[in-house]
């Protein structure tokens, strides 16, 4: 392999890394917090692309423009699906918390095949169209390398709004107090913490959050009512190997993983790289339970009283 | 509470079954055909389109008085997975009493339902699935109207050679071809049946490359690929990788001459997603269109009142190409076979389709009939079926051929 290629495939790698983290930090949050598996974080994905896709096509609203639509709106969506949904099985067996995630998943992928189709929907928004193009730079050997916009877009916003994030989860009283349920929820309640508000906050801001990397990613894929699973999968790869709960885990085991896919397609095969991935995975694991940066024992499901 | 919300959901839901009963019982005297597609979930895009083209067929036929004076009622099934194919061809057969079934646009539900349907000597219409795996079972009552994967990479190949290769400059011995495939059944089959064509020809395959359909980045793929040098890239996509393909090909500079099919390259959405950048990209598989006026007279008319019928109900919508094979398969049991065998006896409708041998142009679009016997290596394919290439020019596709029914003429820059 020459340089050239290298660089190109480490590009490629990064980028596609920086939408696997972006599309991840909600679900990891939800994990973290509230010890729910959210099996329709993809859905989530799903609608915001569709929301953006749609602003796009009926008022040529520019996609990065209608995540002033698209935040408050997931946002909302996370409250309502909360309170309806995800509340009462608060202290319920994981199991119940499972169906009930995976049961939302195949009711919003349906009802969204029966009202928009199963057409693949995509945008072109013609500023996007042409690549940027680095060098040449013979000092280094190199040959021009090519960047996608929209990929850069969409992983320089989600880089910027994770570590914002981060901060958020630092330096805030909200955010402490969310980072205080995490990590011992009896011992909130005791502090006065309203667990029930934090939940339901830790899940709009979860879905919200998915919601900005499908906007951002609309100019880069199509959607489809079956586009979650796309990206599910490797969502939870990026979760658990990063450390549930952990956003800087989040972000280096996303880019991590796309830069593991992204090189073995070009070494080995692109068959094989899901293979490549999850040995790693599973390798992390056996030495590191926890993931990458996961805190010790957070992996274990603890039983919780049910919020009254 | 909660107990009287789940009495009203047992209401409903017995209302449902009672009325789906009445709808069922109230068509005694009718030809009662099964219909299993997977009109939910991921298939559903070309399933709903396949049975549109099912159902058009079975409108045409009813408006003109029905087969032997009897109206053709379709009794439908759902099958979104393979699972769901088996236990509604069970369901269709045993709860329905049907005898014979039209289906299932996708390969991999062909394989479910088809073993249930055999095993209850039931007759099938394989209406679309092209796996060459559907028809190598030697099954006795399964019959695909529509062309093999193999016969359509065959075609591909062929084309390649004797019609592209000139236009390069070049002898098919020294063509480069490359072929990039998705990783389940259809790509896997297809790029079978590429390279067996490619290597009985004695042409040089440079590279072969799969990947999973469901990738979110194919920039390593075609980064190998590009080294490679390929003069006609042979892609079996299905649509969404073929576009993530396309535009990550563009961006990265490979512009190879793409040979793709109707599953990827020649659906309508991937015109919608790249506009301009389609120009010239071909497309094997189910022809686009049909130049009516260059079928038998009677086909023509056929053709263009399905047309007609379809534009009138899809707001002016040229059918899709998979409504088109949709279509034919159900012309093909209502025309042909079942007047015929005049009766639903799976037994006599099997006798009835393996007489059949009506030449190429005189049965439906531009097949003929004949389906190979159940001692054959391909049980029960219509060897008459044929697939054609097809071109993106303008922004429309066109079927540039086999030159008796194409309605454009190869563009080559």
């Amino acid at each position: 392999m020459d340089l050239t290629t290298f660089v190109q495939l480490l590009i490629a790698g990064i980028l596609l890394g920086g939408i696997y983290a972006l599309a991840s930090i909600g679900l990891t949050l939800i994990f973290g917090v509230m010890k729910i598996v959210n099996f329709a974080h993809g859905e989530f994905l799903m609608i915001a692309m569709y929301v953006s896709y749609w602003l796009y096509h009926y008022f040529r609203l520019d996609p990065y423009l209608s995540l002033v639509i698209v935040v408050p709106l997931l946002f909302f969506l996370g409250v309502l699906i909360y309170r309806w949904f995800i509340k009462g099985t608060i202290g319920a067996p994981p199991l119940t918390q499972i169906f009930i995630t995976v049961g939302l998943s195949i009711v919003i992928e349906n009802l969204v095949l029966l009202f928009w189709s199963a057409d693949f929907r995509t945008i072109s928004v013609a500023y996007l169209q042409s690549p940027f193009i680095l060098g040449p730079f013979p000092a280094f050997d190199l040959e021009e390398l090519i960047i996608n916009p929209a990929r850069l877009i969409a992983f320089a916003i989600g880089l910027s709004l994770s570590i914002v994030f981060y901060i958020f989860t630092r330096v805030s009283y909200i955010g402490k107090v969310i980072r205080a349920t995490a990590q011992d929820r009896t011992t909130a309640l005791l502090m006065g913490i309203n667990i029930d508000k934090i939940y339901k906050l830790s899940f709009a801001i979860g879905i919200m959050l998915v919601g900005i990397a499908g906007a951002l990613i609309i100019p880069i894929y199509t959607v489809h009512p079956f586009v979650g699973f796309e990206f599910v999968l490797v969502m939870f790869v990026v979760v658990v190997l990063g450390g549930m709960g952990s956003i800087v885990g989040a972000v280096i085991a996303g880019i991590f993983i796309g830069i593991v896919e992204v090189f073995s397609s070009y070494l080995i095969g692109p068959a094989s790289k899901q293979a490549i991935y999850f040995i790693v995975f599973i390798a992390v694991l056996v030495f590191r339970p926890s993931g990458l940066f996961g805190e010790k024992g957070e992996e274990e499901l603890e039983h919780i009283e049910a919020i009254s | 509470m909660k107990k009287l919300n789940l009495m009203k959901a047992c209401l409903i839901l017995m209302g449902i079954v009672f009325l789906s009963g009445n709808a069922i019982w109230a068509a005694d005297d009718a030809w009662r055909i099964g219909a299993i597609f997977p009109v939910t979930g991921p298939m559903s895009k070309n399933g709903i389109k396949n049975y549109d083209g099912v159902k058009i067929a079975t409108e045409m036929i009813n408006a003109a008085g029905g087969v032997l004076g009897k109206k053709v009622l379709l009794v439908s099934a759902d099958a979104p997975d393979p699972q769901a194919a088996a236990s509604e061809a069970n369901r269709l057969i045993t709860n329905e009493k049907i005898t014979a079934i039209i289906g299932t646009q996708s390969s991999s539900l062909s394989m479910a339902a088809t073993v249930v349907a055999e095993k209850n000597k039931v007759f099938y219409i394989e209406n679309e699935g092209v796996s060459g795996l559907i028809t190598a079972r030697g099954f006795k009552y399964l019959f695909r109207t529509t062309f093999s994967g193999g016969m359509m990479a065959a075609q591909m190949v062929d084309y390649s050679a004797d019609t592209l290769a000139p236009k390069l400059g070049k002898k098919a011995k020294d063509l480069r071809l490359a072929i990039v495939h998705e990783d389940g059944g259809f790509g896997t089959s297809s790029s079978k049946g590429l390279v067996a064509r490619a290597e009985a020809l004695g042409l040089n395959v440079v590279s072969t490359q799969s990947y999973s359909s469901k990738s979110t980045d194919l920039s390593g793929l075609i980064l190998k690929l590009k080294r490679e040098q390929p003069d006609i890239l042979l892609a079996a996509q299905y649509i969404n990788d073929s576009i993530l393909f396309h535009r990550q090909a563009k961006e990265l500079k490979f512009k190879p001459l793409v040979l793709g099919t109707t599953a990827g390259q020649g659906n309508p959405d991937f015109m919608k997603a790249l506009g301009a950048d389609t120009e010239g990209v071909l497309a094997g598989g189910i022809p686009a269109e049909i130049s009516i006026n260059r079928l038998g007279a009677v086909q023509n008319k056929e053709a263009a009142e399905f047309v007609e019928r379809y534009k009138a109900s899809h707001n002016g919508e040229y059918p899709n190409p998979t409504s088109f094979v949709g279509f034919a398969g159900a012309w093909i049991l209502y025309k042909f076979i079942l007047p015929k065998a005049g009766s639903m006896d799976p037994d006599k409708l099997r006798e009835a389709a393996l007489s059949l041998d009506i030449p190429r142009g005189q049965g439906v679009l531009n097949w003929g009939i004949k389906f190979a016997g159940p001692d054959a290596k391909n049980a029960g394919q219509n060897v008459y079926a044929s697939a054609g290439i097809n071109q993106w020019q303008n922004g429309q596709l066109k079927l540039i051929y086999p030159e008796e029914v194409a309605t454009s003429e190869l563009i080559f820059k």
